[in-house]
């Protein structure tokens, strides 16, 4: 007589905290962060924006599967909307105004370095909006407060750039840029100076633009000049079609890239054989820490391949590492509240983004961010069978 | 009494409409429909020189170019109020418009066409040159957005998209007055035969020049609003393969010679990319096609599409009236 109240308080109990756990369970499903990325999923420049969009939709995926974003004791799914730029500041605009009238408040991209500097103004006027850039290396572009590049800036580029050619002393050096690429032309004077202010005579510099494919003219007179080493900043298409046409003009020195460069993309514009010793001095990409046997970035390329039958792109790390930042920021900040989580982006430390496969150096204290900047390694790689490989040795063999 | 209804009343009544739309909509929304008031400023003033006086200029996406970065230049770095500083870039493009026209008339035909459009990369390669002012290739950086208007309390975005349209019911009441004046008539009369017109004792060289002034102003004015909306601007939005043939195809689809038209068109074409993000990489085509079509089987436009409707709309309830009417007469003996 006494037992039967007694089982029934325990059902009922048992029955609410049931409801409880489930109700909450169900909340927890249902709770969703949004992150916008802005990257050129059309265009001329899709084949970096593409991979960069799936890389960021696998590490939303692979954070969702493993438990999502705990905040409290809530925990948030990833949403990504994709916003396509085209890799054009009009439509980029536009791309972000979509993405904030979506309801985006944390943004990852651009990669252009023309449309970046077309959003900063956007973003400023938006404290309450986040941006991590994972492409764009041009300069000016983070503030430390609510811009942050998880990307190499140019300078990195450049400086990769002056040690090759300090350590391989070339007697002159003749560059060719893309007019159009505001990082590279923004950085063109400093990175002269610097080369001729460590002996590297600058004989000559010319310019080009994306899309274009005759550059006979400029090589004409590069060719003419006989520089050691021929200095190309631009987009791989434009790079191979001007080592292809240096080599034919009988250009014999050493061709030095310095840019992103996708082996399927330089492909369709050269041969292998043509491209053999080419020099890239760029920070290590996606497709070196996969060659290099990295167990995080073959994890990535197993899923992009499962996910999307998609190879790594070469920049693909960085935007899986953008999200996993955002992810380590929120959880830091134990608040969706951008002030909070733009807060916590300043006070992250390289250890607390143990999912990230770049080696971002630490700051002072171990900071990942200083002024909004992380610190990656420069690097050359050298162009050997179909792609490139880390450089191991910058003096010649 | 009805033309005047066409004229003021019409537009005036649509430009309230969208004002009153405006805090309705959302952000992107009302953004897309800022692009698409500043490309009909363009397609209407645009119009005047192409559909009403017959000139096709390609250098009209470096006056916009030329009112973007004096509009910067103005507010940014010499502190300009933005409503001191909107009409005064118009006027600079205007001069800069009455340079090239000076020489561009000097021509006629393709010949005309050709060289604005040497004088349009001309311009666009000074946008790259020019960097202590424009910025070069990294772009002019930090131009102040429009001031709020006055009384109605509207967020940046609904501000912007007022400011616009206010613009283009300025540049359609302009191009309306223009076009019904002796000099729109003389205009006219140049498009249909300069030589002829020229028999006639008209005065072609202020009527060509006008329009041609006329145009310029509001593309500088429309470039300093763009400048200020975007609080950004580079070389980019003002070459002439982009922006400069844009403004041809704004005109040509959506029906020369008409000033309702080009907006049409304007918003056709703005809104149309935005929507078909998806396939963006066939954009280029399709502005191909839509000019092929539209010149082989619609070169009157929008505007000459739906004036063909109406007509044909009008000939249909005349018919069925005067086939009812026997019926009813008979009927009534």
């Amino acid at each position: 007589m006494i037992k039967t109240p007694k089982l029934a308080t325990r059902l009922l109990f048992g029955l609410a905290a049931a409801t409880a756990s489930m109700a909450a369970s169900v909340a927890a499903q249902a709770a969703e962060l949004v992150i916008g990325e802005i990257h050129p999923i059309t265009g001329p420049a899709a084949f970096y924006g593409l991979p960069e969009s799936q890389a960021i939709k696998a590490a939303a995926d692979e954070i969702n599967t493993s438990g999502g974003v705990k905040v409290g004791n809530t925990s948030y799914q990833i949403v990504i909307k994709t916003a396509d730029d085209q890799a054009s500041p009009t439509v980029g605009v536009a791309a972000l105004r979509k993405l904030l009238g979506e309801g985006a408040k944390f943004i990852i991209g651009p990669i252009a370095s023309g449309v970046a500097p077309a959003l900063k103004p956007i973003i400023e006027s938006r404290p309450d909006v986040i941006q991590l850039i994972d492409g764009s290396i041009a300069d000016g572009l983070t503030n430390g407060k609510t811009i942050f590049r998880n990307q190499a800036s140019v300078q990195t580029y450049n400086d990769a750039l002056t040690r090759l050619t300090k350590a391989r002393a070339y007697p002159t050096v003749a560059i060719m840029t893309d007019r159009f690429h505001a990082g590279f032309m923004g950085s063109q004077k400093p990175l002269v100076d610097a080369l001729e202010g460590q002996g590297n005579k600058v004989v000559a510099q010319e310019y080009h633009k994306l899309n274009d494919t005759d550059f006979a003219a400029q090589l004409t007179k590069i060719a003419a000049l006989k520089p050691a080493a021929l200095v190309l900043r631009g987009y791989p298409a434009e790079g191979a079609l001007i080592t292809k046409t240096a080599r034919h003009l009988g250009y014999q020195g050493q061709v030095i890239w310095e840019f992103v460069s996708p082996p399927s993309t330089v492909l369709k514009n050269i041969s292998s054989a043509e491209m053999e010793g080419v020099l890239n001095a760029i920070p290590p990409t996606s497709q070196d820490y996969v060659a290099l046997g990295n167990e995080k970035a073959l994890k990535l390329e197993a899923r992009l391949k499962k996910m999307f039958n998609a190879e790594i792109g070469e920049l693909s790390t960085l935007s899986y590492d953008a999200v996993y930042i955002f992810k380590a920021a929120i959880e830091k900040a134990g608040t969706l509240e951008s002030t909070a989580v733009a807060k916590a982006f300043t006070q992250l430390k390289t250890t607390d983004v143990p999912m990230a496969i770049n080696p971002y150096a630490p700051g002072e204290g171990g900071l990942l961010f200083t002024d909004g900047q992380v610190t990656l390694p420069g690097g050359v790689q050298i162009w050997k069978g179909n792609g490139w490989q880390p450089l191991a040795n910058l003096k010649p063999n | 009494m009805q033309s005047r209804i066409r004229c003021y009343l019409i537009p005036t009544a649509l430009l309230a409409l969208a004002c009153a739309a405006t805090p309705f909509l959302n952000d992107y929304v009302r953004y897309v429909a800022t692009l698409a008031a500043i490309w009909a400023v363009l397609a209407v003033s645009f119009d005047v020189l192409l559909g009403y006086t017959g000139y096709l200029s390609l250098a009209h996406g470096t006056l916009f170019g030329v009112g973007a970065y004096a509009g910067g230049l103005l507010t940014s770095r010499a502190g300009w109020n933005f409503w001191l500083a909107l009409p005064v870039c118009g006027l600079i493009a205007m001069v800069v418009g009455i340079i090239v026209a000076l020489l561009a008339f000097r021509t006629k035909g393709l010949y005309f066409a050709v060289l604005t459009l040497g004088i349009g990369l001309i311009g666009h390669q000074m946008f790259f040159v020019a960097e202590d002012w424009t910025g070069g290739v990294v772009g002019f950086v930090g131009i102040p957005s429009p001031p709020p208007l006055p009384f109605l309390m509207l967020d940046s975005a609904g501000n912007n998209l007022i400011i616009s349209l206010l613009l283009l019911w300025v540049t359609y009441l302009a191009a309306g007055v223009f076009v019904r004046s002796p000099l729109g008539a003389a205009s006219l009369a140049i498009r249909e035969d300069v030589v002829l017109a020229q028999a006639l004792g008209i005065r072609i060289a202020a009527a060509r020049m006008t329009a041609f002034a006329f145009s310029a102003f509001f593309a500088g004015a429309a470039g300093a609003l763009f400048a200020a909306i975007s609080n950004f601007v580079a070389p980019e939005s003002f070459a002439v393969m982009t922006t400069g043939f844009q403004m041809v195809v704004l005109v040509v689809v959506g029906g020369m010679g008409t000033l309702w038209g080009p907006i049409l068109g304007a918003i056709l074409l703005t809104t149309l990319p935005e929507t078909l993000r998806v396939a963006s990489s066939y954009s280029l085509l399709a502005y191909g096609l839509l000019l092929l079509g539209f010149m082989l089987f619609a070169p009157s436009g929008i505007a000459g599409l739906l004036k063909k409707g109406w007509r044909a709309r009008q000939r249909r309830t005349a018919s069925t009236t005067t086939t009812v009417a026997p019926t009813v007469t008979e009927g009534a003996r």
